[in-house]
């Protein structure tokens, strides 16, 4: 069996990862969409060098066997998918050429059409 | 508003799609929307659902045609057959489901209790003595023809459709429908959306490649280069004029690759703009992925009138346009994969996938509204149409004989 990953040291993150941890994907969405370019940034530049290593800690769990006190963590890596963009096509928090993202409604199953 | 002579072109029957300019009446004629809703809605095979989605006996959909008005219910029978009837109780017309899914027992209207079996037959109406002559066998549900192709299930509104469902989607073939009809493909997530816009124009902004370089110029221009990408078209196909093949450019430097990008394709495939470094699981696909040519990504695949239908390895993207009116419609897409992820990285793999495929829909979805106000009115009265736009033409075509009376040169 191979060796358990510990946490990696991630205290200069704490603030970041409270944060862009929120649970889904549309509230980082939201959380985008308020912050500054600055904050998208400084945001990304903290996360991006310790990502491969979160990854590789949070991997090693099965999904249902992740610490729960790693929530945020999971969410704020999840973010940083929502940030990528923005920060690397776009230098801003907004996508100019495409439709309000808000407009698209998440659907729950094919069937969905929003009128149960 | 149309007019009358911008409505029939191009010559019908004989799929001379030309190199004129069209005219743009169709998107916002209101007398051409009744002809789309009359000649159309009510006679195309519609895609309605997934088989897989309703195993049991009981269960069952309702899908609504909005602009007709019409809502169909679809239940799995004891006989494991699948039934499409009006949700219609024909007691006085009452809706017999209302929510979208469920299981029911019986289809028995909250009105007045009148009860149907699963295959449509009226087995109890409460105090039956009260009425006159009441014949159990002349109040049987009335049908709507149903039947299933790749896995997913299509009704046809006609009395008698003039093609079966096999027939309707002959360019596609068995081999997409064993492909496609794998049990292990399973919905993972999906948006829906209303527009502004008349319901083609949605269709429209799917089925070439031409607007790639520009209208994806902050997302995915160069990893997708229009110049990569093959219309076709299928002029004796009822169901399936034409498509598009895309393919990633053979220099690889070209587009954006992300640090995200790339780390996230260590742990899956769902992004479709990245070369993975692992590759979805799917079973079969002979003759149906083009998995010869190393460069291929997708094939799509108008399923017409209103489906555009993305099959790659590992994933199938389905893209829904339902109108409203000729000025509003519905937009959906869903998405279909092979594995449910397991892991964290699977799971960061499809997030970022989900991503930057929806920011991708995000511009795609961005034109339509501008184009028909546009087309409302009156600042544009014709488009113009190149030779990677010709997967326009052929829907154009197809929708004009549709409209006059469905022949297609050499169709069944």
């Amino acid at each position: 069996m191979s060796t358990a990953i510990p946490r990696p040291e991630l205290s200069a993150l704490e603030a970041h990862i409270a944060a862009w941890g929120l649970p889904t994907t549309e509230h980082r969405l939201s959380k985008r969409l308020s912050s500054s370019m600055d904050e998208v940034r400084a945001f990304y530049d903290a996360m991006l060098p310790k990502l491969p290593e979160v990854i590789d800690y949070l991997n090693q769990f099965p999904l249902d066997g992740i610490p729960k006190n790693d929530n945020p963590l999971v969410w704020a890596t999840l973010a940083m998918c929502e940030v990528d963009n923005a920060v690397n096509k776009w230098n801003r928090v907004v996508l100019d050429t495409g439709i309000d993202i808000r407009r698209m409604i998440p659907k729950t199953s094919f069937s969905d059409r929003g009128y149960e | 508003m149309g007019k009358a002579e911008n409505l029939a072109l191009p010559e019908i029957g004989s799929h001379a799609l030309g190199t004129g300019k069209l005219p743009v009446d169709h998107y916002v004629s209101p007398q051409f929307f009744e002809l789309e809703k009359k000649h159309i809605f009510r006679k195309s095979w519609l895609l309605v659902g997934r088989a897989s989605d309703l195993k049991e006996p009981g269960d069952y959909q309702n899908f609504l045609v909005d602009t007709l008005g019409v809502s169909v219910v679809v239940v799995r029978g004891r006989d494991q057959q699948l039934r499409a009837f009006y949700n219609a109780c024909t007691h006085r017309g009452s809706r017999l489901v209302n929510s979208s899914t469920g299981n029911t027992r019986a289809l028995v209207c909250s009105f007045h209790g009148w009860s149907f079996s699963l295959d449509g037959a009226l087995i109890n109406a409460p105090d039956a003595a009260l009425f006159a002559d009441l014949d159990p066998a002349q109040e049987h549900l009335k049908s709507i023809s149903v039947d299933v192709w790749g896995g997913f299930i299509f009704i046809n509104l006609a009395e008698q459709p003039e093609w079966t469902l096999q027939q309707y989607l002959m360019p596609l073939g068995d081999a997409f429908d064993r492909y496609l009809g794998n049990k292990d493909w399973s919905w993972s997530f999906g948006w829906r959306a209303n527009f502004r816009a008349n319901w083609k124009l949605l269709v429209d902004a799917q089925i070439e490649g031409y607007h790639v370089d520009m209208t994806h110029r902050k997302t995915i221009a160069g990893t997708v280069p229009g110049s990569s990408t093959a219309a076709y078209f299928f002029p004796e196909s009822v169901g399936v004029p034409c498509g598009v093949s895309a393919y990633r450019p053979e220099d690889s430097s070209r587009g954006v690759q992300t640090p995200l990008n790339l780390l996230s394709a260590k742990y899956g495939a769902t992004s479709i703009y990245t070369k993975p470094e692992r590759t979805f699981a799917a079973e079969g696909g002979e003759g149906v992925l083009k998995e010869d040519h190393p460069l291929w990504i997708f094939d799509n695949y108008l399923l017409f009138p209103n489906i555009v239908l993305f099959v790659q390895k590992g994933q199938i993207i389905i893209q829904r346009t339902l109108p409203i009116s000729a000025d509003e419609c519905i937009w959906e897409v869903d998405f279909y994969h092979t594995e449910k992820p397991a892991s964290f990285g699977h799971i960061f793999n499809m997030e970022q996938g989900v991503i930057q495929i929806r920011d991708v829909l995000s511009e795609d979805l961005y034109t339509a509204e501008g184009i028909h106000a546009n087309f409302k009115c009156g600042a544009i009265t014709h488009v113009n149409l190149n030779k990677q736009e010709v997967p326009l033409r052929a829907y154009y075509n197809r929708l004009l004989s549709a409209v006059q009376g469905g022949k297609v040169k050499g169709a069944p």
